[in-house]
């Protein structure tokens, strides 16, 4: 039976009234030869009892109509919708191929799909483990870094105190290379090991009662004394006043370090950031604004996972791994943090944690 | 030639008149088309009977002689029942072949007749109410057939999520619902339709139970696994891979589209300790066959343990050896089990 038949291809049988076959009136699947038997034996053996069954009906109601019997038909076989109906001297059997092949095929289909999501699956948790093997080697590297790199710079650091006055420019030039190198490496291996702790989900978090005002207040005042482009422009505006917050003080104050260290980095010379801490009834919002290039709206997302940077911030330095950690630590904290556009341009990151007064001593 | 294998031949050339006194002792009558319809029925009979007496194992024809019941209770019309049909076959071997063939095959029909009362008359539900999870495969197979997937895929995974363990789930919730699916086709109480949503709906909630099955922890025992001759039934083959996985086991499952090469080149890939190869219908045996031919014959996979299942392996206990095999399982408990013994403790 060709697929162009499927559907339309059927039989017609006139039977006795007990069902022996007195004629073949229309046979367009190919029966074996069926004159004289009884028209259940077009039923595969596993059909016998459905199609006696079909017969039994028939008897008692007169009429049956679709009752799906499997013929067999030159070893292959095919899904027949059985309609019968008894007539003054016998029955007449008609049915129609059920067009299988479809169903069957679209079976295939979804078992070739489930099979691939098994091998997805498997893949997946594969993955997930050799990430988390990953994550352990990056903070294990980047320990075993800090310990070399801080001899570098302390070493560097007293070689310029000592020989300071007796080098050459050059040579002194090259000492203070060397130092801010390794406290960049500092910085690098810092992030590195955070960004471990991210991946393998082991942050911890210590809440106590936290002046998050204070927070805010000393980390800008220090940002100012380390920064040479801010200083001025770094503008912090408090609104109302807060209780003591269960907070990780050490790590908001990261978060917070990484914010203004973003901002700073994408703030065009001369242009101000603002920080913006406000105390509402249910939640607290930290907003830093700069007036850079801004954030595109497809790329927001993408920010606050592990070793993003954008278009704008390629040419910096930076390993794309900061807004990450600020992104777990609000999270940590059950509070959420998202990218706005700065009305004129640039980009506002707004941070809400969720206002969990301390129980008052 | 043996004994049994004497017994079965006589049956199988005196069948015609076996049949035909058969047909005579049942008062068929002599009218041309009832006649030949009843002697083709008692030939059958009679072959099924060979099969048991060669092999030696009577489950053959009482199973048989049960599946009878239930068809000769669709069609009280005939006046016939199955304890008549087996008598008359009793008489009519005891007339014709008294000696070597009455003694081999008489006893497998006393066997019979005497399994027959307490067997039911209507092919019984394969949900049993008394099996555990009997309520949560109910509701199950209710959904489904409402077609309602959602649903039934919600019970499902809050049934793994309160902490049911996916063996049971799989031996308890998917087997008897898929199989009772069949049945109800049977009883033309569903269309085919019908079926084919019911196994890709349970598809879709294996892929939501994937979590529980995959651990990550690697395993030096590996296993692939798949289905010959383009399957459609590849439920069940997936379902052992997936216990095996969380029995300790690396599993690969290639599904039923893969040709021979594919299955020697997955094996060779993986390093496979064993190929689980299933078959569901009696006429892919021989695929079967052909691919353990195949994974003896090359030299990349001539050392993996073989282990074959599915439908025709239980209804021929002793098919698994005739295709080469190195084992058989049964169901799932069984795979894992067998699946030990032929590759111990991981590789040497």
């Amino acid at each position: 039976m060709s697929a162009e038949t499927v559907g339309t291809a059927g039989i017609v049988l006139l039977c006795s009234a007990e069902g022996t076959v007195r004629e073949v009136i229309h046979d367009s699947v190919g029966l074996a030869p069926l004159v004289g038997r009884p028209f259940t034996q077009i039923a595969e053996p596993e059909s016998l009892a459905k199609v006696e069954a079909f017969q039994y009906a028939l008897g008692e109601q007169g009429a049956v109509l679709g009752w799906e019997i499997n013929v067999a038909i030159d070893g292959a076989t095919v899904c027949m919708a059985l309609n019968g109906s008894t007539t003054p001297d016998g029955i007449l059997v008609m049915g129609s191929a059920v067009p299988l092949g479809l169903y069957d095929e679209v079976t295939r289909l979804n078992n070739m799909l489930a099979n691939l999501q098994r091998k997805m699956a498997k893949q997946n948790v594969a993955m997930d483990r050799l990430s988390a093997l990953k994550d352990q080697f990056v903070g294990m590297a980047a320990h075993a870094l800090q310990t070399p790199n801080g001899a570098i710079s302390v070493l560097a650091e007293a070689l310029l105190e000592e020989l300071g006055p007796t080098l050459s420019e050059v040579h002194r030039e090259y000492l203070e290379t060397i130092q801010s190198s390794a406290e960049y490496m500092r910085v690098l291996a810092g992030f590195y090991l955070d960004a471990a702790t991210i991946g393998t989900g082991a942050m911890r978090f210590t809440f106590a009662p936290t002046d998050l005002a204070d927070v805010v207040n000393r980390s800008v005042r220090l940002h100012r004394t380390v920064s040479a482009r801010l200083q001025e422009g770094l503008v912090l505006t408090v609104e109302g006043a807060g209780p003591l917050l269960m907070l990780d003080r050490g790590k908001i104050e990261e978060a917070l370090h990484n914010l203004l260290n973003n901002a700073e980095k994408h703030s065009p010379a001369g242009a101000p950031v603002e920080v913006d801490l406000a105390f509402g009834d249910v939640s607290v919002c930290l907003t830093v604004t700069d007036h850079g290039l801004g954030i595109a709206p497809e790329d927001r997302v993408r920010m606050f996972q592990p070793y993003q940077v954008t278009g704008a911030s390629k040419d910096k330095m930076g390993v794309g791994l900061g807004l990450s950690i600020v992104r777990r630590i609000v999270e940590g904290h059950g509070g959420d943090v998202q990218i706005e556009e700065t009305p004129g341009g640039g980009a506002t990151f707004i941070v809400t944690l969720p206002r969990r007064v301390a129980p008052s001593a | 030639m043996s004994p049994l294998h004497a017994a079965a031949q006589a049956v199988l050339e005196l069948s015609p008149q076996l049949a035909r006194a058969v047909s005579h002792r049942l008062n068929v009558g002599s009218a041309a088309a009832p006649r030949r319809a009843a002697d083709d029925d008692n030939a059958h009979h009679l072959a099924y009977l060979a099969e048991a007496v060669r092999t030696g194992d009577d489950a053959l024809f009482v199973n048989y002689a049960q599946w009878l019941k239930v068809r000769y209770a669709t069609k009280p019309q005939t006046g016939r029942s199955v304890e008549s049909v087996l008598e008359a076959l009793r008489h009519a071997i005891m007339e014709c072949a008294p000696g070597p063939t009455a003694g081999a095959t008489v006893p497998i029909l006393d066997t019979a007749l005497a399994a027959l009362p307490s067997s039911p008359d209507t092919a019984p539900s394969y949900l049993d109410p008394d099996a555990p999870y009997a309520a949560t495969a109910r509701q199950y197979l209710d959904r489904l057939l409402a077609a309602d997937r959602n649903k039934a895929c919600d019970l499902v995974v809050r049934t793994a999520g309160g902490g049911a363990p996916i063996r049971d789930i799989y031996v308890h919730v998917f087997q008897p619902c898929l199989r009772e699916v069949g049945r109800l086709w049977q009883l033309n109480k569903i269309s085919v339709a019908q079926e084919h949503y019911c196994t890709a709906a349970t598809q879709l909630v294996m892929a939501q139970l994937s979590p529980y099955v995959f651990s990550g922890v690697t395993s030096d025992r590996r296993m692939v696994a798949t289905c010959v001759g383009g399957e459609l039934h590849e439920l069940g083959i997936r379902m052992v891979t997936d216990l095996m996985e969380m029995a300790g086991w690396d599993t690969y499952y290639l599904g039923a589209n893969m040709n021979t090469e594919g299955i020697l080149a997955a094996i060779e890939e993986y390093d496979a300790d064993l190929l689980a190869l299933s078959a569901t219908m009696v006429y892919h045996v021989h695929l079967v066959e052909e691919t353990i031919a195949a994974v003896r014959d090359s030299e990349r996979t001539r050392g993996v343990r073989v282990m074959v299942g599915g439908f025709p392996f239980l209804v021929s206990p002793d098919l698994w050896r005739t295709v080469g095999a190195d084992g058989f399982a049964p169901d799932p408990d069984t795979a894992i089990a067998v699946a030990d013994q032929l590759v111990p403790g991981g590789k040497p």
